[in-house]
């Protein structure tokens, strides 16, 4: 297996770097300034060097941090907080001093030793006190940070962390790994996806699949929405067993041949597909979550989208292409024979469970996710009703951090109050 | 040969299925042609399932019900296996396999075996091209997590081995890139660990049901250098969806006004609900005093049966008051075991 030249960080592919809980993705371009926890500066040094590393910035540029050894040795230390008030008189340093010694171009450590030095307090702090004190200076005047290679892992973290918006949905790890889990998504595997969680899912099934079997996205944006797979650096082999189409195309494409005969017997589907047509009118780039680089990409290729500048003759040839692709998916679909349905997106789910539940085999797996109950409570009368599913269940999880420290191990103080619901089941069939 | 690995349609003489008998009532069956097995449903004869697909109604041999034969998913083993151990379950399961960042072409270690709840989700999400090393210090269970493996289909992409961990460590000819611990004392195993893990972003899990066993757990993996410490603990919490009553409360007030009264009470959905509900309390009461019998109690009549409520339910007095609620479950499992991850990053410098 070549394994070591990925795990350098190599010119162009894309960096997460974590410092506590400040995560971000960038790409790695040489003498390219980026932006990070306030500090402006450059990846060059890094560039060649192994993932996992750890550096630390000074001026603009970034210098690896070696150890991480503690600044202070034996300091005096209280043993409780019995001298303690609440004033702020007990730092000497104000804030144009600190301004000052950074104008000098000390460096974090220094600032923060100064601090400590300038503290009447503390030596009448604890010791546990004392380290809390530390961590706390370190973090703000130092930008030490970690160099990852992007995961499945940590980009659902980074996604998480967003402040959440109707159109998009933030997955909780917890639930995205219970999403890949409950559906049996294995190599070789034909998974039905759609979802609105800026292709985190789409791209946590690509990982899972490898290369081998298929998936159908169906999904709602004029373009799918590929930000996570672009941020995963996946193999070209990777995405490309991805059969992508649009939802809206899905009564015309796999239902028939024109839209007319369908028009009759399900109504509210035609419906359905025009409020999403005007959901959907031009805001696919606002889904982009506004740091993140591939931003920047995503509104490149955007750019060559535009339609007036295209020719006859290559709009022709894609719409052969997109053509091949939806006789593709019909021919794949109607076979009645996909391995795992995964439905994560911000639509009433109902009658989307219920047109793509047709196309699972019986014995196979589905998921629905919903950051409410309600919608998924909708879905299990539907299918109790039809009693074309088995092994329904309507969960969610509860996911706490812990602190662990010597004699200080306890919960942490705040905890994600929701990772939002999933119904899951196994569908049959009569015959 | 029947495998968890892949997708099967049909269902062949001597295949592994887990038949589903009622919600939560479920066991793994094997096909023996010839054979009778017995539900509370009845019985269903074997020859009668082979050649069906795998998810088809069997109907029992009485015609009083019907049950499924589901082609095994690691899912539905882990709710149906023998359990020779505590086991690790859904919830957790998904975690680990997701903080382990394992995919197709993970080389993953685990200790200890147990029932091999966990490892057939491994196995399954690292195929074709990964491997589990799976280490078992109990020899009967071992053998029979062998005999398991070999059965499922597994072989080709699980080796256990009998080994105490503690004592031995892993088999240090392996390297992989990540470890998961599920025994008594992993703190003592985190420096075998290290041996055969990947030092460039090589992750490692540790399953423990005490706090004390975190602790020294986290002190061990500090030590050796492990960085991205991390303790989780991720319950599943299960809700039902059923029909519960909910009958208005009876204030005294004369039902012939509640119609007029409905006009300006709430707004939005609820409404709706409440006003149907009233209605049809009244339109009850009208029918019996036979009273009143014009179209609109008819239409309003029509309306209730579209919603089509159980018969077990119709049955019941007041049916109008039952809708469907979701109510967690009364008891649920509180704690299964604490989960620590760390990676673990060394360069030479």
């Amino acid at each position: 297996m070549a394994k070591q030249p990925e795990k350098l960080i190599k010119e162009n592919v894309h960096v997460l770097l974590k410092k506590g809980n400040n995560v971000k993705v960038f790409r790695a371009e040489r003498d390219r300034k980026i932006v990070f926890d306030k500090r402006t500066f450059c990846l060059n040094a890094a560039l060649d060097q192994p993932f996992g590393t750890s550096w630390e910035v000074s001026k603009n540029n970034i210098i690896p941090v070696r150890t991480t050894e503690r600044l202070q040795g034996e300091v005096q230390s209280a043993s409780d907080n019995r001298d303690i008030q609440d004033d702020t008189g007990s730092q000497r340093l104000d804030r144009d001093d600190i301004m000052n010694l950074k104008e000098q171009g000390v460096s974090g450590e220094g600032i923060v030793e100064q601090l400590v030095d300038n503290s009447k307090s503390f030596t009448n702090k604890t010791a546990y006190s004392q380290e809390k004190y530390l961590k706390k200076k370190k973090e703000k005047y130092i930008t030490k940070f970690t160099i990852y290679k992007p995961n499945v892992r940590l980009l659902c973290g980074v996604f998480f962390n967003k402040v959440p918006s109707p159109k998009i949905i933030c997955l909780r790890e917890d639930t995205l790994a219970q999403l890949l889990t409950c559906t049996n998504v294995q190599a070789g595997s034909k998974v039905m996806v759609v979802e609105n969680c800026q292709g985190l899912l789409m791209a946590s099934v690509l990982e899972r699949l490898a290369g081998k079997g298929t998936i159908v996205q169906f999904h709602s944006e004029d373009r799918p929405v590929m930000i996570a797979e672009d941020l995963l650096d996946l193999p070209c082999e990777y995405r490309d067993i991805a059969l992508r189409m649009q939802l809206r195309d899905f009564n015309k494409v796999v239902k028939g041949e024109g839209s007319s005969c369908l028009k009759g017997v399900a109504g509210e589907e035609g419906d359905i597909a025009e409020a999403m047509d005007t959901h959907e009118t031009g805001h696919s780039g606002a889904l982009v979550s506004e740091d993140v680089e591939a931003q920047e990409e995503d509104s490149l290729t955007h750019k060559t989208r535009k339609r007036d500048f295209k020719d006859n003759s290559e709009r022709e040839k894609k719409k052969i292409v997109r053509m091949e692709k939806h006789r593709k998916i019909k021919e794949l679909l109607e076979k009645r024979d996909m391995d795992s349905l995964l439905i994560a997106c911000r639509f009433q789910p109902a009658l989307l469970l219920n047109h793509l539940l047709e196309y699972l085999a019986p014995s196979r797996p589905f998921v629905v996710y919903s950051s409410f109950k309600e919608p998924l409570v909708e879905c299990f009368k539907q299918l109790k009703d039809n009693g074309s599913v088995v092994n329904m269940n309507l969960t969610e999880t509860w996911l706490r951090h812990y602190q662990i420290l010597e004699n200080r191990t306890h919960p942490m103080i705040s905890m994600s109050g929701t990772g939002g619901y999933i119904l899951t089941g196994t569908k049959i069939s009569y015959t | 040969m029947m495998s968890f690995l892949g997708h099967k349609k049909i269902i062949d003489d001597q295949d592994l299925g887990i038949l589903y008998i009622s919600h939560n009532n479920m066991e793994p069956l094997k096909v023996c042609r010839g054979q009778v097995t017995q539900t509370k449903y009845g019985a269903i004869r074997h020859s009668d399932v082979i050649g069906k697909k795998f998810g088809c109604r069997i109907m029992t041999t009485n015609g009083k019900g019907w049950v499924v034969l589901l082609q095994p998913t690691p899912e539905l083993w882990t709710l149906t296996l023998p359990h020779r151990t505590q086991i690790l379950y859904f919830a957790d399961i998904s975690l680990i396999t997701l903080k382990l960042d394992l995919k197709p072409g993970s080389r993953v270690a685990e200790a200890g075996t147990g029932s091999g709840s966990l490892s057939h989700a491994i196995a399954r999400t690292i195929v074709p091209t990964g491997h589990l090393y799976t280490y078992e210090f109990h020899e009967q269970r071992a053998k029979q997590a062998r005999e398991e493996f070999e059965s499922h289909g597994l072989s080709k992409v699980v080796t256990l081995s009998h080994r105490d961990v503690i004592k031995d460590g892993f088999d240090d000819s392996i390297t992989v890139d990540a470890v998961f611990l599920d025994l008594p004392s992993p703190w003592l195993v985190v420096p075998h660990a290290k041996k055969v893990l990947t030092s460039s972003g090589g992750r490692i899990c540790s399953f423990s049901p005490c706090i004390e066993q975190v602790q020294k757990t986290c002190t061990a993996l500090s030590e050796l250098g492990f960085s991205e410490l991390e303790t989780v603990e991720c319950l599943l919490r299960p809700f039902d969806v059923k029909y519960s009553s909910l009958p208005e409360p009876d204030l005294g007030v004369p039902a012939k006004k509640t119609d007029s009264e409905t006009e300006d009470s709430d707004n939005g959905k609820t409404e709706g609900n409440t006003k149907a509900t009233k209605e049809c309390h009244s339109s009850d009461k009208f029918q019996n005093e036979g009273e009143a019998d014009d179209d609109e109690i008819a239409a309003k009549r029509a309306k209730l049966e579209e919603n089509a409520l159980p018969k077990c339910i119709q049955r019941r007095k007041n049916p109008q008051s039952y809708s469907r609620c979701v109510v967690p479950q009364r008891e649920i499992t509180g704690h299964t075991g604490y989960l620590t991850f760390a990676s673990l990053y060394e360069f030479k410098t």
